[in-house]
């Protein structure tokens, strides 16, 4: 995020309203499409459910902390979704580290093709194509009982390590460019000046390599929680009968209860807590968000 | 339900940016949010070829789902929706989403069974108004894997039976709460007439369910998960639909949907005209096209529904007739439990006690 | 300067990716303290020897002695030699004193000696009370010094340098360049330096091996080189030089007649010139004596009539370049005094230069290198 180069030799004079023109759909993006509905949905979530009479309300947040069942659900969705953050990172990283800075010419260009490559297909059938793979009479249990690996099908699906994997695989593509790209622009003259200088492989990767990759690493970090804490599909299908998400109660109050007051206070509660997160997490971290962005 | 409405401004947005003027369509159409498998390509070419109306379908997972879309966009974009009619009044009261149906217009009428007529006119009544007809009907009960599991007749508690723990599998929405509670000797539907008695009822069954949540293998979510879960014998003993039972019947002869000995919770789903359709005429008739006996009886054979249709189980293949007549002896009919209509507070109470059963550990 | 141990010797060394050989049988050594530089256009080799004696490239054969011990299979992490990159490389997210520490850190040296070490190296490079600053905050040169620093500290056998003033403005350059020699002088440390510059090599040097597509041509002093070129390459690689070109006439001993258009020069044969065959001749402007047509003719001397046609004022110097005849022009440089007399363009002058101030060489060596002599 560089903003205008004001010092580059060639600069780009087009007509006065060109940058205004330019910007017109994404304007029109955030704000017919994004602040506009947020707005009515923020408004609502202040109104009692069927009573709009009684005007503005706080019982829809304070139910949110008042019943114990839906602070535990969010807990237990912000830990799932930190989990899976960590463990997304911890394949990622490696991946990345390997795309970024041993595949060579063709190779690299097919191992991110066929990291991208899944991404074309829509989330539910990959979720399905998981659910395949997991299942009790499915792909890894039958090769593993025809191996003698186990002696009886094991249920790998409906689990919280199911929900892992699946939340997991989907949000790799967005740890793995980050990480990747600031490993792409890592020197490689810096990792043999450490070696040089006397460090071993594992000193390099601790002292050279990892600081320089932590914006990457933030950037994909935020990315990967945002969007597991968001998702809906991936912990319904796979997670089985105890996977309750906070996106379902959201779900549940407008579809099922046809409660959207009390369905909009949890959605900003969830946006309001999440950032908190991302929030808390730079904080630790020593990150600035700038820089994650840049 | 969001995505709609972003799909709409999405729309609207477009429009005002190329500032096309939208010519209304050449071609008259009928947009129609209904249940798959309740209408058949074959149904969309006839009614085209009769009328010259072309017919757009939206389809809908359930009718919450149905509800929602209609609310959020004031009944718009929709001509006929079908919704099943125990959600009916208390949605139709709090969010005006059909229009009253003038009966005089629906010349199939007699074509429909009277009793069912009957009940669904009688619950969909408001202020003097009928707001729906009866399209179909079915249950829910038991899917049994008759290999794993051999009884002469089979309970709601069947499925929680601690001998196959861990082979059943349920959904975690309202009919498990029913089932369960008429199997724990509840009178469920009766208990509607009080929100105390129904929050009692509510907190009783869900104490039981999740007790027993480690005996369910997973909650199934759409009709796929029911079938596969029963297909590959994963699991033995399922609580779904009796549509589901007999597809699975045709290609496993073992699986079979049986009516439980406490009665199928029967349901009845209907035709409603939404408040904002814009093609009333070409609604009514839709409405007349489809509650023919031929058509209803493609309607069985072709999505497994049965229909409200007299005589429409004189068009089936004998093979599917014996399904249906082995599932309902005529005993088990008259024992059907039919969802009542809702009370305003049924919703809140039900939602909470499945976000519990879910959350539950 | 040079003692009779060694520091580092290569043998044989040879390299090849693939089909190319990058370093072709190259022996050297150097002796303890000297500053010793590899010389040679881009792509001759000189950073593969380089990767090779710091280990980061392994020889496809040869031989490699840090200090008098075979390392060819000895990591960089554990050789005693130490590389300034090009690029510096310095850790940017690091500070002065953490760069410097680093490889301190490595070793596992106590904390109190790091300080202490590290504090004595930035005073020694001049950057005293630099410790805490960020390396963005530094100057190029600041930022060499640190990169040197950081390598001196973990006192090397060998401190290794690749190009390492590259980077740098011109005018930095000549600055550091005195400074790396004078550095070199205090701490006694061993340096190969690597360039292309001849002029960098010539003044920090106390040896310098000249490559050429992967063989070292010749080794020696910069003086060696610069009055005695073994080929023409080194001629013209090394210092500023005239070159003509021409044709042998005729031969008596070593010396030879080369009849460069309508002038016949006379010049000193350099082995590989043979019979009547094409030759390129070296003479140092610095060699060549320019007066006015009365003037005498120093003993031994061949004069040439000729025009001024650029007269360029230098300050301590005055390059005039003269033409001999048509496309024939010959640079001359005199220093610049009271009592030298001064022409100008268009004055018909004579210049002068001794047979034995000019080389004569085959043609053959240099065939299809271009390189801009005359210029550095």
């Amino acid at each position: 995020m560089g903003g205008i180069q004001n010092n580059s030799k060639k600069s780009f004079k087009p007509f006065p309203w060109f940058r205004v023109v330019c910007l017109i759909p994404l304007l029109v993006w955030i704000f017919v499409l994004l602040v506009g509905p947020h707005v009515q949905l923020f408004v609502i979530s202040f109104i009692k459910n069927r009573h709009p009479e009684e005007g503005f309300y706080l019982g829809n947040y304070i139910r949110f902390f008042s019943e114990p069942l839906y602070w535990r659900i969010f807990v237990r969705t912000a830990i799932y979704a930190i989990v899976t953050t960590f463990f997304t990172l911890s394949i990622c990283y490696p991946a990345a580290f390997f795309l970024a800075k041993m595949a060579k010419g063709r190779w690299k260009l097919g191992l991110i093709l066929l990291v991208v490559l899944p991404f074309w297909i829509s989330e539910l059938v990959r979720t399905y194509s998981w659910m395949i793979m997991l299942r009790e009479t499915g792909v890894i249990n039958w090769i593993m009982v025809s191996l003698g690996v186990f002696s009886k099908p094991i249920e790998m699906l409906y689990n919280d390590y199911a929900i892992f994997v699946g939340l997991s695989y989907a949000s790799m593509l967005y740890m793995l460019l980050p990480i990747y790209g600031v490993l792409d622009g890592l020197d490689d003259t810096l990792i043999e000046a450490a070696q040089d200088l006397g460090a071993s492989r594992w000193t390099i990767l601790w002292e050279v390599v990892w600081p320089h990759s932590l914006p990457g690493v933030t950037a994909g970090c935020i990315i990967v929680f945002m969007l597991t804490l968001g998702n809906y599909l991936t912990p319904t299908l796979m997670g089985g009968k105890n996977s309750l998400y906070f996106t379902e109660t959201i779900y549940n109050q407008f579809i099922v209860s046809w409660n959207w007051n009390q369905g909009s206070a949890f959605g900003f509660l969830l946006l309001l807590l999440s950032g908190l997160f991302v929030w808390l997490g730079l904080k630790f971290t020593g990150q600035k968000l700038t820089e994650v962005v840049r | 339900m969001k995505k709609r409405s972003r799909g709409i401004l999405v729309c609207f947005v477009l429009v005002g940016l190329l500032g096309i003027a939208v010519p209304a369509f050449a071609a008259e159409t009928l947009s129609l949010i209904t249940w798959e498998g309740y209408v058949t390509d074959k149904m969309i070419a006839d009614f085209e070829k009769e009328t010259g109306i072309k017919v757009e379908v939206t389809y809908i997972a359930n009718n919450d789902e149905l509800i929602s879309k209609l609310r959020a966009t004031g009944g718009e974009g929709y001509d006929v929706a079908q919704p099943s009619v125990d959600n009916t009044p208390e949605a139709q009261r709090n969010f005006g989403i059909y229009q009253p149906l003038d009966l005089s217009k629906i010349k199939t009428m007699d074509n429909i069974i009277p009793s069912l007529a009957k009940a669904v006119i009688e619950m969909t009544t408001i202020d003097g108004k009928v707001y729906s007809i009866p399209y179909t009907w079915g249950t829910s009960g038991v899917i049994v894997n008759t290999n794993k599991i051999k009884k002469d007749s089979y309970s709601y508690m069947d499925i929680y039976d601690e001998k196959w723990c861990g082979r059943a599998t349920t959904r975690f929405r309202w009919p498990t709460f029913a089932g369960a509670g008429y199997g724990l000797g509840w009178d469920v539907f009766r208990n509607f007439k009080s929100e105390f008695l129904f929050k009692n009822m509510m907190d009783n069954i869900t104490d039981f369910l999740i007790s027993k949540k480690k005996c369910i293998k997973t909650y199934w979510t759409t009709r796929q998960e029911n079938i596969d879960l029963m297909a590959k014998e994963e699991t033995w003993i399922s609580q779904g639909w009796d549509g589901t039972g007999w597809f699975l019947g045709k290609k496993y002869p073992h699986i079979k949907f049986f009516a439980p000995e406490e009665g199928a919770l029967g349901w009845i789903d209907t035709s409603c005209i939404s408040a904002g359709a814009e093609n009333i005429e070409g609604a009514y008739k839709w409405i007349n096209f489809v509650m023919t006996p031929e058509r209803a009886g493609h309607l069985i054979e072709q999505g497994g529904f049965l229909s409200a249709v007299k005589g429409a189980t004189g068009y089936l293949p004998a093979d599917q007739k014996k399904l249906i007549e082995e599932s309902f002896p005529p005993e088990a009919i008259d024992n059907i439990n039919w969802y009542p209509a809702i009370p305003d507070y049924v919703n809140t109470i039900r939602a909470e006690a499945e976000e519990k059963l879910k959350a539950a550990r | 300067m040079a003692t009779s141990e060694i520091d580092v010797q290569v043998e044989n060394l040879t390299k090849k990716f693939g089909d190319f050989t990058a370093v072709d049988k190259v022996s050297f050594s150097v002796p303890r303290g000297s500053f010793f530089s590899l010389l040679g256009p881009s792509g001759c080799g000189k950073t593969t020897i380089l990767r090779m004696i710091s280990g980061f490239e392994t020889p496809t054969y040869g031989d490699v002695y840090i200090g008098g011990e075979r390392v060819n299979e000895i990591p960089p992490n554990r050789r005693r030699t130490n590389l300034v990159f090009q690029n510096l490389a310095l850790f940017p997210l690091k500070s002065v004193f953490e760069n410097v520490a680093f490889g301190l850190r490595r070793r596992n040296v106590p904390r109190g000696e790091i300080r202490e070490r590290v504090q004595k190296m930035l005073e020694r490079v001049g950057l005293p009370g630099f410790e805490n600053k960020a390396i963005h905050q530094l100057s190029g040169g600041q930022k060499q010094r640190v990169a040197i620093a950081r390598c001196l500290v973990l006192e090397p056998t060998v401190l290794l340098l690749d190009e390492p003033l590259g980077a740098l403005d011109l005018k930095l350059r000549e600055h550091m360049k005195l400074e790396l020699k004078k550095l070199q002088h205090r701490v006694g440390t061993t340096f190969i330096y690597i360039t292309h510059d001849q002029g960098e090599a010539m003044t920090m040097s106390d040896q310098i091996a000249v490559m050429l597509r992967g063989r070292i041509v010749q080794i020696g002093a910069p003086e060696g080189l610069y009055n005695s070129p073994a080929t023409s390459f080194v001629a013209a690689f090394v210092g500023d030089s005239n070159r003509l070109q021409g044709r042998v006439l005729s031969r008596h001993n070593k010396r030879v007649n080369v009849g460069v258009g309508p002038l016949e020069v006379e010049g000193v044969s350099q082995p590989g010139l043979e019979g009547e065959s094409d030759a390129l001749i070296f003479v140092r402007p610095q060699n060549v004596l320019i007066g006015s047509e009365a003037d005498p003719i120093p003993e031994g001397y061949q004069a040439f009539p000729g025009l001024v046609r650029e007269g360029i004022f230098e300050g301590a110097v005055s390059n005039y370049i003269v033409e001999l005849a048509e496309g024939y022009q010959i640079k001359v440089v005199v220093p610049q005094a009271s009592h030298v007399k001064a022409f100008s363009v268009e004055d018909r002058v004579q210049v002068a230069w001794s047979p034995d101030d000019t080389f004569c060489f085959s043609t053959e060596e240099l065939g299809d290198i271009t390189m801009s002599v005359g210029q550095e």
